[in-house]
């Protein structure tokens, strides 16, 4: 075990020398659906779809790496995979951290609630004294805190299963992105609604470590998703996902585009 | 006269407290030496000390043609002067884990080389003599006391050692099982075994000693026959212990 | 209520066990890695071996110290960033090398207390017949202490059973990492996550049969 640990070590200092990698690892937590998830043992999702297009393009292999999703960040920065595909919003405090590529999916912030709560919680004016989950690492909880009034909400963030604890009533609410809340009321049976409109444009994409191998790596899959734009296979892989076109800004949009 | 085992000078220190002050003790060939005193006195500890099971901080010990300078003993030469000693414990000190034959041939094989079979034809004419013969299978467990302080002298007899040591190999027994391991070394003591033996029985020592040694605060007061000692002991310390013990 | 989707389960089930041979691989290593490291340092405590005696203390005291997930990070997350070459420590081996350590410092003071527990007449009787510390140790002392502490060190195995679910977190899809992937794609959380706690279950309890049985075995030797 101890040759294999060393032969695979010097493996990766050579290629740490040169720019291109053959095989793109991505890291997904292969529980946010419809994003990433599996069925019947087979990793699948939207995510999923869009790299292996990216990886067709740019002449790359693509290998999925699943972990919980609170290791993704630290397990980037340790280079143990390459990029995060797992509806990473950017944010300043990441950017300064990352190489991000153009956003690739836009979407908003969504408060869902336990049905039945719907008329008494509308948006996020009403989180005032509720307890919201959110996931463990993820931006909403930031999001809730930007909000004037978050000292009166009870944040509480979780590793997985926010949507079974709001459903469960064990808390009022929970904050993720409108499109997979959207697949997630339609897709399982769990009691739950979205309450009101999305209160945040967010934009996601894929960050890289900001070296120049991850740079360089950046580059190449940025180009590879403006062709998939172009081309219109991105907004077919979200069509079959998300029954939806959610790659390109919304109408009178007026966030500024990512850098 | 020559000794067939030599200690000269034997220290031993606790900490600020000296245990052992210097003793002198030469054994004959065969000699039976019998040591006796009040408790605390270091008794114990001499015996110990000629093994290193506590290591002696000054003294030369000899045995035969082995010399070892206590300060500066090696590893090596430790282990050289337990082989040709056996020691038989207060506590037994059985091997739980084997059987009583095991416990007797634990030290011929893994410590002498003998061959597993020379090693338990070896035990088993012990058991036979220590008259466990049908209880080689026991775990010490299942022993009384007696039985299983008899297995702890057999073990020493099987190493058929220079020289025997005896911590006191009857004062943690209950009383009904004294006599048999008294008769057992009193056999021992027949067949001439060089032996130096702490024991409260005063009665047995006179019997069986060819010598006895009286200590007190960690130094050897007299020396003598029995019937000197007992009979006639000349230091005043000695007679006011013979008094106590009656 | 919904009932339960029992249909479900049944799918389920076979994919879960899957991962049961990783499972048990990681534990199995892991366990006989950390026997051999926790007799070394219960020795090296016993024998207040100068120098190495306070190193182990520090070794065992830190990794009784923290919680196995934040030790299972800092090694695999953490460490790489000051040696890189570290990075190339996959996710299974890293949780192996995790659970080793961690476990072996709990098993380093079973093994201890249990060495300790070991007459002292017998460590003496061994040494008066001229055994080496070596041949004590092997053939008198650690045999008695392993069956005093074979209890303990069977529970810490179907911990580290337990513990290899953490495993998910470095990457390594195993039972319970599996179960949350599939139960985020059916939202049948109950179902998934009773299939995970069913076959640990099975697992733990078929080991548990067989550490009675070894107890009856090793318990006859010194029987009254």
């Amino acid at each position: 075990m101890r040759s294999t640990i060393l032969a695979t070590a010097a493996a990766l200092l050579a290629m740490a020398g040169t720019a291109a990698a053959d095989t793109i690892r991505v890291g997904m937590s292969g529980g946010y659906f419809p994003f990433t998830f599996t069925r019947a043992d087979e990793l699948q999702g939207f995510e999923v779809d869009f790299l292996r297009a990216v990886a067709e393009e740019t002449g790359d292999e693509v290998e999925f790496v699943t972990m919980s999703f609170s290791g993704l960040i630290g397990a980037l920065e340790a280079g143990r995979i390459d990029t995060v595909a797992n509806q990473i919003t950017i944010t300043p405090e990441r950017e300064a951290r990352f190489a991000f590529t153009q956003p690739y999916v836009y979407d908003g912030a969504q408060v869902v609630v336990r049905q039945g709560n719907e008329t008494e919680i509308t948006g996020p004016e009403d989180l005032r004294g509720r307890s919201v989950a959110v996931n463990l690492g993820s931006n909403y909880e930031q999001l809730l805190r930007e909000l004037p009034y978050a000292d009166e909400i009870d944040i509480r963030t979780y590793e997985s299963n926010i949507e079974q604890d709001t459903a469960l009533g064990r808390v009022d609410a929970f904050v993720m992105d409108r499109v997979s809340t959207s697949q997630v009321i339609e897709q399982s049976r769990l009691p739950l609604v979205q309450a009101g409109a999305p209160f945040s444009e967010i934009q996601n994409a894929l960050p890289f470590r900001n070296d120049e191998a991850g740079q360089a790596l950046r580059d190449r899959v940025d180009a590879a998703i403006t062709t998939l734009k172009e081309n219109g296979t991105l907004a077919e892989i979200s069509q079959r996902w998300l029954g939806d076109d959610v790659t390109a800004p919304a109408e009178g949009a007026d966030a500024a585009p990512a850098e | 006269m020559s000794c067939e085992i030599d200690i000269r000078g034997l220290t031993k220190r606790f900490g600020a407290n000296t245990v052992l002050d210097g003793i002198d003790l030469c054994l004959q060939p065969g000699e039976r030496v019998a040591i006796i005193g009040p408790s605390g006195t270091g008794k114990s500890t001499l015996l110990r000390c000629l093994n290193f099971l506590d290591r002696p901080d000054a003294g030369v010990l000899k045995l035969g043609d082995l010399t070892v300078d206590a300060a500066k003993a090696s590893r090596a030469q430790i282990l050289a002067l337990r082989r040709r000693t056996a020691f038989v414990f207060q506590n037994y000190g059985l091997f739980a884990n084997k059987t009583a034959r095991q416990n007797l041939t634990e030290g011929l094989t893994v410590v002498r080389g003998w061959s597993a079979a020379r090693a338990e034809a070896r035990a088993d004419e012990i058991l036979a003599q220590i008259g466990l013969a049908d209880r080689g299978d026991s775990y010490p467990a299942s022993l009384s006391g007696g039985q299983q302080q008899r297995v702890g002298i057999g073990r020493a007899m099987a190493l058929d050692a220079d020289l025997m040591l005896l911590d006191e190999p009857t004062s943690a027994l209950d009383p009904e099982w004294v006599g048999e391991v008294l008769d057992l070394i009193r056999r021992i003591a027949d067949g001439r075994q060089t032996m130096l033996i702490v024991t409260h029985e005063m009665q047995f020592a006179r019997e069986i000693a060819d010598r006895i040694v009286f200590m007190e605060g960690g130094r050897i007061v007299e020396e003598g026959p029995p019937a000197q000692i007992f009979g006639d002991p000349r230091d005043a310390r000695t007679r006011a212990f013979l008094r106590r013990v009656g | 209520m919904r009932p339960l989707d029992l249909g479900y389960m049944a799918e389920l089930a076979p994919v879960i066990a899957g991962y049961v041979p990783l499972t048990l691989m990681m534990a199995v290593i892991a366990m006989i890695a950390a026997l051999v490291l926790a007799a070394l340092l219960a020795i090296v405590r016993v024998l207040r071996v100068p120098v190495l005696d306070r190193l182990v203390a520090v070794f065992i005291s830190f990794f009784r110290g923290t919680p196995l997930l934040v030790q299972l990070f800092l090694f695999y997350f953490g460490l790489p960033q000051v040696v890189p070459p570290m990075t190339g420590i996959d996710g299974v081996t890293a949780a192996i090398i995790g659970l080793t350590l961690h476990f072996s410092a709990y098993m380093a003071e079973s093994i201890r207390g249990a060495i300790l527990g070991v007459d002292r007449s017998q460590w003496e009787a061994a040494q008066s017949i001229g055994m080496t510390q070596g041949q004590l140790l092997r053939r008198i002392v650690l045999p008695q202490a392993t069956r005093t502490a074979a209890p303990t060190l069977m529970n810490y195995f179907i911990d580290m059973i337990k513990s290899t679910s953490l495993a998910f977190t470095l990457g390594v899809t195993e039972m319970m990492g599996a179960a949350q992937k599939e139960a985020a794609g059916s939202f049948m959380y109950l179902e998934a996550f009773l299939v995970v706690a069913l076959i640990y279950w099975a697992i733990v309890e078929t080991l548990s049969v067989g550490q009675r049985r070894l107890e009856a075995r090793l318990g006859r030797a010194v029987a009254r």
